[in-house]
């Protein structure tokens, strides 16, 4: 049974198709990343499968229920979410904001029980964020705020792991850690991870199979290596390329081209979408 | 026990403890004080006039005072809870229980039906809440439509609903005649000498909205993290945020309807409160209902004792007080 | 509790249907003379009061209440007066009980009193039913012109049992509007009046107000009346209306009384400003339903007919 089985879904805002009779399946424990151009509809169908947007037609199915089947708590007992960034405005300690990932299984007014601080303080030391148990949200760097949400996620004890570009805005020791943990986290607790990704080079390197997504549609799916061919790129997001191969991972390196250089090479592509 | 995690239960209890000692001995200086007798040992004398009947004092400590403070701790428990609610709501720490508009529509009704000259009770107050009602259900129009529970957009529409309402005030202000003006600014000042012992079942009405408030604490903190943080957490924020929204602006308008516009409570008391005993709603919810309670009972006290001319309208002490004492909690509270 | 009951009080009566003679009244006292106990009395709305007759123990919830009482010979039994009860100079020394839009009810009741006054026009119902409603009798008046003032000091002499000096008083009343009556007919023109009760904005009085009446009787004509009981105005409209008498109410807008009179002064061609004919008057003698408004009539008619 797949994690996740996205029956050719479509759904529109506004008169726009932002996602476009989509198909594709995500397999348990796979470490599964979407990229894309902006606008691809990335974010969006993250929203999808998460169920916080309503798709127009098509089907979801998670873990082999039909996602709208779901009740709120028994979604989120089942997967969580890593937003990109979360709103602070009043002052919570980071321990009791891991201990928030709690509640789908706690009934509206039952306390915590040892076994929830347990599972709380656990999900804070696998994401190294114990030290700053007593911080508040606001008082902490990038990469370690990022750490605590995804502490929280881990907390909620779920089966899948929803992330919406969780290494932007962090500098280069930061990604990879983050990187590394989700890593860990997958091979360790069997987690699914599908997260959406800017960073083609970062997902290059520990996806299992990426996803490529253009106007709404699946440009490419499959291993990295197949993906991120340097035509099939430069078609998707419109730009010269250089891509090559990491002589440490392997994997395929791609870097983005100034347009002083895109000259050089005998294509050129136009500034224009389509 | 290791201290990393704020243990709920037993914070719980300690802070409900000594918020309801603070609120016993609100309420009985409350009914032991008055403008007729500032000596603090009378509070003894309401004791000892329990069981007789037909004294002076018994009339004005059952009949006048009793209400009375038990309207000022009820409206200043539902207009605290009421503030910390739309805090969440909006996720603004400048939200209060008006913000919306319910002040502005109750405010339009109960002077209109001043002008008019209907009797204070049902005709002021009930035009009062019809007003406030008419609010919301505009303010629901816009919460259910298109930007549903778009905090920006229920923030925006609740701010030109009060700036609209105030221009209808200003409007009906300038056609009224100096002896219903006076009138009319008590009960924009908030005005507790209203309370009637016969409209305390009124009550009955308001206590379901604590506690369904009460109920709603954990998705509260939850829904503080965001919308779409909070929706993976199990929270159906639309749900929650509707049934919050109706049932805090269905109980501050049934305060506002017998009380006037009492202000700051609403603002600086779940303030006051999240800075000393930290911003989870479990423990929140019932210390705002308890500490906005006696807040409101010792300000009304200040209200009826301090001039020896006469009452002064309880907002100002509400303000006078809660403003500095705010101030310097913030001040100290800076790491 | 013994209880008399003469409900009907042919007085109020007979005035609300339209005939305020003071002739009735004085009938209507010596029918009824002569009394003990508690009484139910009908007062000037219609309602029935249960008072102890005669009451010793009065709060006084209107400061012209507080003058009439004190008239009556009956100071020495109020024990309570609002704001601003300050005629005679001795009430100004009773226990205040807040003011009379917003008395404090606990201290009325703290008071003891065996009766409150309330007038109409002044006193908010909810706090005349509230403080009924703790067992306090309330008796209520509400002139509207002199003869219900007159009308009104003989109702509150039957409730304190001082009819003679009642009668004097009403008298006194009757005597100054028959002599104003007398210099109104000899009079040739009536002047054009502007009474001024507050500047910025500029107030006046309209019709079915204790100003309008009192210009009327004195012989001049109100230039604001009209249906809007306290209506406002601008200059422009002045220049038009042309005044020939303007009257000032002291202290309106909190000016001075020469700051007054120099703002009317900047408009020379209004006749009242060409002949001099600015007056700045005691305002507690035209706004206050009291036996004193006789004494405004007199004034009045002093300054249009000199």
């Amino acid at each position: 049974m797949n994690a996740v089985t996205i029956d050719n879904i479509s759904l529109s805002y506004g008169g726009k198709q932002v996602l476009d009779h989509l198909s594709l399946a995500i397999d348990r424990e796979e470490f599964f990343i979407i990229i894309g151009p902006n606008g691809a509809g990335k974010s969006t169908l993250l929203k999808a499968l998460t169920a916080t947007e309503k798709i127009d037609s098509g089907g979801i199915i998670l873990f082999g229920r039909p996602l709208r089947d779901y009740s709120r708590r028994e979604l989120a007992r089942l997967a969580a979410l890593v937003p990109q960034g979360m709103e602070s405005n009043f002052p919570f300690k980071v321990a009791d904001t891991v201990l928030m990932g709690r509640s789908p299984h706690l009934g509206l007014l039952a306390m915590e029980q040892e076994e929830d601080y347990r599972i709380a303080l656990e999900a804070m030391q696998a994401t190294d964020t114990a030290h700053l148990a007593d911080r508040t949200l606001d008082q902490l760097s990038g990469g370690e705020r990022q750490r605590v949400i995804i502490a929280r996620a881990i907390c909620q004890q779920p089966q899948i792991l929803f992330l919406d570009e969780p290494t932007a805005a962090l500098d280069l020791a930061h990604q990879i850690r983050i990187m590394d943990l989700l890593e860990t986290l997958r091979r360790e607790r069997k987690i699914t991870i599908c997260m959406v990704s800017h960073d083609i080079n970062l997902a290059a390197m520990y996806a299992d199979r990426l996803l490529l997504l253009k106007n709404g549609r699946v440009a490419a799916t499959g291993a990295p290596g197949m993906v991120l061919d340097e035509k099939l790129l430069e078609e998707s997001y419109q730009c010269r390329l250089l891509v090559d191969e990491n002589p440490v991972s392997g994997t395929r390196r791609v870097l983005p081209l100034p347009a002083k250089f895109s000259q050089a090479g005998d294509k050129v592509y136009p500034e224009k979408e389509r | 026990m290791d201290q990393t995690f704020t243990r709920i239960g037993p914070r719980l209890t300690v802070i409900c403890l000594l918020l309801g000692l603070l609120l016993a001995a609100a309420l009985l200086l409350g009914a032991g004080l008055g403008s007729s007798g500032r000596n603090p040992l009378a509070v003894l004398d309401v004791l000892r006039h329990l069981m007789q009947s037909d004294t002076t004092q018994h009339t004005i400590i059952w009949k006048i005072r009793l209400p009375r403070v038990l309207l000022a701790a009820m409206a200043g428990a539902t207009l605290s809870l009421g503030g910390l609610v739309f805090q969440v709501l909006l996720r603004n720490p400048l939200a209060e229980p008006y913000i919306l508009g319910i002040s502005g529509g109750a405010a339009v009704g109960a002077i209109a039906a001043m002008l008019l000259g209907i009797s204070f009770f049902p005709g002021v107050t009930g035009s009062a809440f019809a007003g406030s009602m008419a609010t919301l259900a505009i303010v629901m129009l816009l919460a259910s439509g298109p930007q549903a529970g778009r905090k920006d957009s229920l923030l925006l529409a609740g701010v030109m609903m009060n700036a609209f309402a105030g221009a209808v005030i200003m409007f009906l202000i300038s056609m009224s005649q100096s002896s219903q003006l006076h009138h009319i600014l008590f009960w924009l000042m908030g005005d507790l000498s209203m309370a009637e012992a016969a409209r305390l079942p009124l009550f009955a009405l308001i206590l379901p909205c604590h506690v369904v408030i009460f109920i709603l604490a954990r998705p509260m903190n939850v829904l503080l993290t965001g919308r779409e943080a909070a929706a993976s957490l199990g929270v159906n924020v639309r749900k929650i945020s509707l049934i919050l929204l109706i049932t805090a602006t269905l109980m501050v308008s049934l305060v506002v309807c017998l009380s006037g516009l009492v202000g700051f409570v609403g603002l600086v008391i779940p303030h006051i409160l999240r800075l000393t005993i930290g911003p989870d709603h479990r423990v929140l919810v019932p210390a705002s209902l308890l500490g906005g309670a006696s807040y409101l009972v010792f300000c009304d006290l200040l209200a009826r004792t301090l001039s020896t001319s006469g009452e002064l309208p309880v907002g100002i002490i509400t303000a006078m007080i809660g403003a500095p004492l705010f101030i310097v909690l913030l001040w100290r509270s800076r790491p | 509790m013994k209880t008399t009951s003469p409900p009907q009080r042919p007085a109020a009566w007979l005035c609300r249907a339209g005939l305020p003679t003071i002739a009735a009244v004085l009938l209507a006292m010596t029918l009824f003379a002569g009394r003990a106990g508690a009484e139910v009395f009908v007062d000037q709305v219609g309602r029935r009061v249960d008072i102890p007759a005669p009451p010793q123990r009065i709060v006084s919830l209107m400061p012209s209440i507080t003058e009439i009482v004190f008239a009556l010979g009956a100071g020495h039994r109020v024990k309570g007066v609002t704001l601003y009860s300050n005629e005679p100079p001795a009430a100004a020394e009773l226990p205040k009980v807040g003011s009379y839009v917003h008395p404090d009810v606990e201290k009325i009741v703290s008071l003891k009193p065996d009766l409150c006054l309330a007038v109409r026009d002044g006193n908010p119902r909810h706090i005349v039913d509230k403080i009924t409603g703790l067992g306090i009798p309330v008796y209520t008046i509400d002139p509207r012109n002199l003869a219900e003032i007159m009308e009104s000091v003989m109702l509150l002499a039957e409730v304190l049992d001082s009819e003679e000096r009642a009668r004097a008083i009403v008298e006194q009343i009757q005597v100054k509007i028959n002599s104003a009556a007398g210099r109104v007919t000899q009079a040739a023109t009536r002047p054009r009046v502007f009474f001024q009760i507050d500047a910025s904005p500029l107030v006046s009085a309209g019709s079915n107000t204790f100003i309008d009446q009192l210009i009327t009787q004195a012989g001049g004509v109100n230039l604001a009346a009209g249906p809007t009981a306290y209506p406002r105005y601008s200059w422009e409209d002045i220049l038009l209306m042309q005044p020939e008498v303007v009257i000032i109410a002291s202290m309106a807008g909190g000016y001075s009384e020469e700051e007054l009179k120099a703002a009317w002064r900047r408009w020379p061609e209004l006749p009242a400003v060409r002949d001099n004919r600015l007056y700045v008057v005691n305002a507690d003698l035209f706004d206050r339903p009291t036996p004193r408004l006789a004494d405004g009539l007199e004034l009045l008619v002093n300054i249009f007919f000199p």
